[in-house]
């Protein structure tokens, strides 16, 4: 523990820091000490420091505003490292800890001498919207190369963090019957009346403990201080089975009693103190029948000239470093008030022992406090010294000048109403002005809506208790007794002064953009009348405290100068959050590798042991090759295992495929219906290849399915679209034919996949299942057999992807690895060679065989050259729709085969088809363009494509031209031919 | 003209207290009778508006706005103009849209802040590579800009960027260097201001109520402040396209989806492009004021309300993580919703509708804000009869004849695009 | 949004994948397939797209796999109920018409 070291505002005691515990912390690299329970707000201003940042637009000198999290001003770096620097941190809401180091922002020099203060020298040409109306000369690029470079370096706030966020975040469902938003007095007795009548309740406070007004007002209850009475009002609660999270920001309102809320478990700890393993943050997502608003209220100051002078505060804010914090603001202080309530602070300053003055803007004012001078009908004019307040000008009923160190403003309170409106349509209404109380107050609430304290203009805590009784009551919660409160602090409705007579430029309403009085009256000169356009204008409200102590004035100006009532101009839209969350709160663990699940096949683990680089194929990780000795690119990978595979026996993973079990009496006219052609004729044992078309008419998937038994068929899909193959299926059963007798499931992950391929699969299938007829004639092509293998079904699907001799085995999945070792076992003797998708991709192209790249959802049937696929007989999704005047138009691109015409060249994925090679390329030349390359295929002795291309029988025989712009404008010579290169009448696959 | 904007003015302006600058608009009432209404005071609307009256002389027009200028989807979205599609009935279009941004600000004399600092759409597979590649190259081939960058060049362009992403590693990207971001109410507001400086009437809180039709011929509207006689009558009220259609009995190919969009707190520069995600569908840049304005897909169901929920904000700060980890510990500061005209095929309609002198303007998916001269030219050309190649494609019968400009390929459900 | 699955009850909006309004039943077998009758285009493309009172289809995909018509407001995202897809268009059929007006 280190010795204490002096900290000149502190008093020597109130406040409920724990003085047993100092703290040192650093701000701009000087070392402080303060106390445990400390803000950095409060902890600097004990220390005597008043400038802590400098605002956005003119760079000028900012000190504390507020006490929370209102706060415009004081926003600080805290920096531990480029991967743990947190820009934009308010000040007040920062606690601090032992080794805590920040830093001011948003200056270029010292604090003390940004060199960007030029803008506030200059600011009288820098008016509200003035960059919409410069910064033309040049043109494009001097804008983009020269002004807006200049703005987007003096624009921003703190430097951002440059490295991935080391911390990690936790997502929890929290459910409760009731949210009760803000733990001051207020929400506290509300919670507590629904915790008795056995109601379970979450208590959100945003504050670093609960208890809000009560922990500084100085006020008793029952005998009791107020901190020591939140304290048993929490322990009630808790004992009555309610939950009280502090530190906790709901930020916004959403549908069904969905809440979403940010908890901050770490931010007020020291490095050594954070439990290992334990979450920076918790997301809440809260479900809760009720809610109860017991958002309190923010204070609002008075534009008048130098208003945001590093010393001028709300009086809340001076009040709350008091009796919060033990710190006391200034020792020559002045309140400027608007109503009773700045008294209390007066009073409070003044027994403190500050010389305190009043300036009360109400000619009738008749608070008395001893010690206290009191001028009456006067407003501060001006406040004056840049770095630190020094003297403040008043006027108006009599006039003059004072010395003093901090102006404490009270210009009246605005209820928190914003959670109350993130759902306004729900209600159809909005936040309603009330011109007694010269404010916002909540719309009429439905019936699980409740609110209480400060947020309903009560002023007076006992008349925020009884609000607290009433809520309560409303959404069925037990009476509670209520505390006799011991208040000297008087409450008043406030006098209306939005801005001083005069006030225009350097009159600061929103604090931290800059945005003026004077800004407000342009703003409607111009014709940006409607608060919308006046918010947009002037950027009143945009910065990141959203205007919480600026807005309310903003449009009562603007109310002011176009001749309406406040009323009539309404208010701006409050979008969550309501005040700002980390990005990487919301996010959880789901980011980078954990940002989506793996699916990996059930040989995974094999294929990663022998050498498989694998690539994407949605959620699936498939082999892509293998890697074997000898092959020094993925190339030559690919080449081998196409060559071992057409030459004796090739073994691919087929298990990523959907599969889907279809059963029930109507199973084959389902299938009528989900494919172009006909599927009641397919006898059992065999298999037929299927199309299926979007109902836009477009091609949806391709795959085989079989017949295993009358009323029993086994589908597959590609992987790619495996989830919305069944998802449509559903659909169309469920939606359109809910009379089919028909029941199916996705089966995918139930099955393991291989292919066996090659002149020699039928030889290594005969070994693997030695007492099966797998003969031509026992298993012709396309056909199906079902079989045990060591007790275990399996599945035989003589089918063909790769043009080859060629059968699909199924098992079940838990024992698909033994299998697949076996198949490799047995098939040594021919030199198995496994293969992956880049030799499946070389092989199907061969073969003229179309995949995703091809059926990107924008070609018909007759482009792939599927068309005679279609049985007009019957009914099928999509059939009506590819009667459509485009399906059969001649222009239509179709499927072609490309040859590269040299044997180095190496055709262009995504080329464009030219008929010649001297242009000219535009888009009324273009003839076609590549979808599938194979770099090599052993098959041409170079490379190949498919295509598609207008008129595509034409062009057989013919040369074309792939030509990629993308690709430093490169021209191919090719040749086109059929798609189908390799055994176009599939005598091998027959064989 | 009178009321130049520029340095020179401002600087007088500042030495006289800004007393001199007058109205960006009049607030005019509505006229007895118009040759041209348009419904819809959006970018759209008012872009229509400024290019009837500067290129065609048609200066007897009203512009009918529900609520405030610009308030619809011109002033709530992210910002990004770009030219980058694949098929030619929208390549044609969106690049002649972008040829008019780069111009904007000299043109209206008003600052719109239109910045070509490019946009990177990467990409993970091989496959996907091929595809931008095409798309690349018909860009270029309608006379737009593309470039294809590897890994590196990703690295290069956007160091932020994870472009060695454990889940999905980015392959590379397609870069268009003449895309960027505008100011969003300025491109609002310039269009305004040119528009009324030309005469056009700009009438805010005026809420059509009725679309008056004889004999199949359309001969004005009702509204909020009295009925309104026109020639022509033009609708750009995306988000209320069906609402505004039903009134002149038309049954349109549009579902109301809300895109909902996010800004983080102002930070100094770390984005400089315009980058996407093609793993989670997630576009992110960084605003001149220094948040990052990012975004993605659809919650997925109807809706005529401007905001979303939380599944998908949840989805949104996912793929943003993962995809610039470092803007982990940014805090967010705003999210909000726009309400989008979804059509089956997620490509724009402009068109005459089987009504006379009813012209459509709708359909815009998530592409409006960098439509926004590129319609206001087009429809203009439409509704002043003087018909462009640019819209040939956009047509409303397209999903009975199957013309249909399917960027995505993803069928006809209008929540997919 | 909380979506209540004649399934499996009040379940989140997370565990259903919308799809889009359902406002014209897919046109039976044997009856128009013509691309251009207005009962095809008002299947798939044509929407009144009310603002308002409004029934959706959402899929039930990460629950009972069930397509559920939702009947909800646009407006103000409250739920109303839902019905099983599979029923939703033969009790339409026997309601009488209403609403005709919209």
């Amino acid at each position: 523990m280190s010795a204490r070291l002096p900290q000149p505002n502190r008093l020597e005691s109130g406040g409920i820091i724990n003085r047993d515990r100092p703290v040192i912390f650093t701000f701009d690299r000087r070392v402080y000490q303060g106390f445990e329970g400390d803000s950095l707000a409060s902890a600097l201003l004990a220390n005597g420091v008043k400038l802590f940042g400098r605002s956005f637009k003119y760079h000028r000198p900012r000190g504390i505003l507020g006490a929370g999290p209102e706060e415009p001003n004081a926003l600080v770096e805290v920096d531990h490292g480029p991967a743990e620097r947190d820009p934009n941190h308010r000040a007040t809401m920062l606690e601090i800890y032992e080794g805590l180091e920040t830093f001011s922002q948003n200056h270029f020099g010292p604090l003390g001498m940004d060199v960007m203060e030029v803008n506030d020298l200059i600011s009288r040409f820098l008016p509200a919207g003035f960059y919409y109306k410069t910064f033309f000369f040049g043109g494009l690029q001097a804008w983009y190369r020269l002004y807006e470079p200049i703005i987007r370096r003096a624009a921003g706030l703190g430097r951002p963090p440059l490295a991935a966020d080391p911390h990690h975040y936790e997502k929890i469902y929290t459910h409760a019957d009731t949210l009760i938003v803000g733990g001051g007095i207020a929400g506290l007795t509300t919670a507590l009346s629904l915790a008795k009548a056995g109601q379970s309740v979450v208590v959100c406070e945003e504050r670093d403990r609960m208890g809000g007004s009560a922990l500084w007002q100085g006020e008793t209850f029952d005998g009791q201080s107020g901190a020591d009475y939140v304290n048993h009002l929490c322990a009630e609660i808790e004992a009555a089975g309610g939950r009280v999270l502090p530190r906790t920001t709901v930020f916004g309102v959403y549908d069904a009693g969905t809440f979403g809320a940010v908890e901050r478990c770490h931010d007020h700890l020291a490095k050594a103190d954070r439990r290992p393993h334990t979450a920076r943050m918790k997301y809440h997502r809260i479900q809760a029948r009720n809610i109860v608003y017991a958002t309190g209220a923010i204070e609002r100051s008075v534009g008048f000239k130098g208003n945001d002078r590093p010393g001028v505060m709300l009086a809340s804010a001076g009040h709350t470093f008091l009796g919060k914090y033990g710190v006391r603001v200034g020792e020559r202080a002045t309140v400027f008030t608007t109503h009773d309530g700045g008294y209390g602070t007066a009073a409070a300053l003044a027994q403190a022992g500050a010389a305190v003055t009043v300036l009360d803007a109400r000619a009738e004012a008749n608070v008395v406090i001893d010690g206290v001078t009191v001028i009456k009908g006067v407003y501060a004019k001006q406040a004056h010294g840049r770095m630190g307040l020094r003297r403040v000008d008043y006027d108006g009923a009599s006039n003059g000048s004072l010395d003093t160190d901090s102006l404490l403003v009270a210009g009246g309170w605005n209820p928190a109403v914003h959670l109350t409106s993130h759902t306004t349509d729900r209600r159809q209404s909005k936040p309603v002005y009330d011109p007694e109380m010269l404010a916002f107050l909540p719309p009429e609430l439905v019936e699980t809506e409740a609110a209480a304290g400060s947020v309903t203009g009560a002023m007076s805590t006992a008349d925020c208790l009884t609000s607290a009784q009433a809520a309560g009551k409303k959404l069925g919660g037990k009476a509670v007794a209520l505390p006799t409160v011991a208040s000297a602090l008087p409450v008043s409705k406030p006098m209306e002064m939005w801005a001083v007579p005069g006030a225009g430029d350097a009159a600061f309403l929103d604090m931290q953009n800059d945005a003026t009085v004077k800004d407000i009256k342009l703003s409607a000169q111009e014709g940006f009348k409607s608060v919308e356009h006046m918010k947009r204008y002037t950027t009143l409200g945009m910065a990141t405290d959203q205007g919480k102590t600026a807005n309310v004035t903003g449009l009562a100006l603007l109310a002011a100068a176009t001749g309406r009532d406040i009323a009539q101009v309404g208010t701006t839209t409050f979008r969550p959050p309501y005040t700002p969350i980390p990005v990487g709160a919301l996010a959880g663990h789901h980011r980078q590798r954990d940002y989506e699940p793996f699916r990996y096949s059930p040989i995974h683990a094999w294929a990663e042991a022998n050498g498989a680089t694998f690539m994407e194929a949605g959620l699936w990780m498939r082999p892509a090759y293998y890697t074997r000795p000898g092959d020094k690119t993925w190339l030559d990978s690919a080449v081998r295992e196409t060559k071992a595979t057409r030459d004796s026996l090739g073994i691919t993973d087929v298990s990523t495929l959907g599969k889907i079990d279809i059963q029930g009496p109507d199973a084959a006219e389902f299938l009528n219906r989900l494919y172009t052609n006909g599927w009641k004729t397919l006898p059992v044992g065999k298999a037929r290849y299927g199309l299926m078309l979007r109902e836009d008419g477009l091609v949806f998937d391709d795959g085989t399915t079989s017949r295993l038994a009358d009323n029993h068929f086994y589908m597959t899909t590609t992987t790619a679209h495996a989830a919305g193959v069944m998802a449509h299926m559903e659909f169309m059963h469920q939606s359109a034919w809910p009379d089919l007798r028909v029941a199916f499931g996705s089966v995918t992950d139930q099955w393991g996949g291989l292919a066996l391929a090659g002149p020699q699969a039928r030889a290594c299938l005969a070994k693997l299942f030695p007492d099966l007829d797998v003969t031509n004639d026992g298993l012709p092509f396309m056909g199906v057999l079902e079989t045990q293998w060591n007790g275990f079904t399996a599945r035989i699907f003589r089918i063909s992807f790769s043009g080859e001799l060629a059968y699909e085995v199924a098992v079940p999945a838990d024992v698909f690895e033994a299998f697949w070792l076996e198949a490799l076992r047995v098939g040594a003797e021919w030199d198995i060679t496994p293969y992956g998708l880049e030799a499946l991709n070389i092989m199907r192209i061969e073969k003229g065989h179309v995949t995703g790249a091809e059926l990107d959802g924008r070609v018909s049937m007759d482009d792939v050259g599927l068309g005679k696929m279609v049985s007009t007989k019957k009914d099928f999704v999509g059939r009506a729709m590819s009667q459509r005047a485009a399906f059969a138009d001649p222009d239509r691109a179709k499927m072609v085969g490309l040859v590269a015409a040299k044997p180095d060249d190496k055709i262009i994925g995504g080329g464009i088809l030219f008929a010649s090679a001297d242009g000219p390329f535009d888009h009324t030349t273009m003839l076609g363009y590549v979808t599938s390359v194979a770099q090599y295929s052993p098959l041409k002795d170079r490379s190949i494509a498919l295509a598609f291309i207008k008129n595509a029988s034409d062009w057989h025989g013919k040369t074309l031209y792939v030509v990629s712009h993308v690709h430093g404008k490169s021209i191919m010579e090719v040749h086109a031919e059929s798609p189908h290169f390799y055994d176009p009448k599939n005598e091998k696959v027959m064989s | 003209m009178a009321d130049r904007y520029g340095f020179w003015r401002l600087l007088r302006e500042g030495l006289r207290g800004h007393t001199g600058w007058g109205p960006a608009w009049r607030d005019p009432a509505p006229k007895a009778e118009y040759d041209v209404i348009i419904i819809g005071g959006g970018g759209h609307g008012l872009a229509t508006a400024y290019y009837l009256a500067k290129v065609h002389g048609i200066t007897n027009v009203a512009v009918l706005e529900k609520g405030y200028l610009g308030g619809g989807n011109v002033g709530r979205n992210t910002t990004i103009v770009r030219s980058n599609y694949l098929h030619t009935g929208n390549e044609l279009f969106y690049e002649k849209s972008l040829q008019l941004w780069e111009g904007l600000s000299a043109d209206l004399d008003y600052n719109v802040m239109f910045s070509p600092r490019s946009i990177i759409n990467c990409f993970h597979t091989d496959g996907q590579r091929d595809a931008e590649a095409r798309r690349g190259n018909q860009m270029i081939l309608h006379g737009a800009d593309a470039v294809l960058l590897d890994k590196e060049g990703v690295r290069r362009e956007a160091p932020l960027i994870d472009v060695d992403n454990p889940r999905f590693p980015i392959y590379g990207g397609l870069m268009q260097r003449r895309a960027g971001t505008a100011r969003h109410d300025a491109v609002a507001w310039g269009f305004a201001r040119g528009a009324d400086q030309r005469g056009v009437d700009l009438i805010q809180n005026c809420e059509v109520t009725g679309i008056d039709i004889e004999d199949g011929r359309v001969t004005g509207v009702q509204t909020s402040r009295g009925p309104i006689r026109a020639k022509k009558v033009g609708m750009a009220v995306a988000g209320s396209t069906s609402r505004v259609g039903a009134l002149a009995g038309l049954r349109l190919p549009i579902e109301s989806h809300v895109l909902q969009a996010f800004v983080t707190e102002g930070i100094k520069p770390m984005l400089h492009n315009v980058i996407t995600f093609g793993a989670g569908h997630f576009y992110i840049s960084q605003s001149d004021k220094g948040g990052l304005v990012f975004g993605a897909s659809l919650d997925g169901y109807n809706t005529y309300a401007q905001r979303g929920n939380l599944p998908l904000i949840e989805h949104v700060m996912e793929a943003g993580v993962s995809f610039v980890p470092a803007m982990s510990k940014v805090r967010l500061l705003r999210s909000w919703g726009g309400v989008m005209d979804m059509s089956p095929d997620g490509s724009p309609i402009i068109d005459k509708t089987p009504i006379d002198g009813l012209y459509l303007n709708a359909g815009w998916c998530y592409g409006g804000f960098k439509a926004t001269p590129g319609s206001g030219w087009c429809f203009s050309h439409l509704i002043a009869d003087k018909p462009t190649h640019h819209i040939e494609q956009l047509r409303l019968d397209r999903f009975k004849t199957g013309y249909v400009i399917d960027e995505l390929g993803a069928g006809a459900q209008h929540n997919l695009h | 949004m909380l979506i209540p699955c004649p399934h499996c009850g009040l379940r989140p909006s997370e565990e259903f994948t919308p799809k889009g309004l359902a406002e014209a039943p897919r046109p039976v077998i044997g009856g128009a397939d013509l691309p251009e009758d207005a009962t095809w285009q008002d299947y798939l493309h044509t929407r009144t797209n009310r603002a308002g009172d409004t029934d959706e289809y959402f899929h039930h995909a990460l629950g009972c796999r069930s397509w559920v018509v939702v009947h909800r407001n646009t407006l103000t995202h409250e739920v109303y109920g839902a019905t099983m897809a599979s029923e939703f268009w033969a009790q339409k059929n026997q309601q009488p018409e209403q609403e005709t007006g919209q």
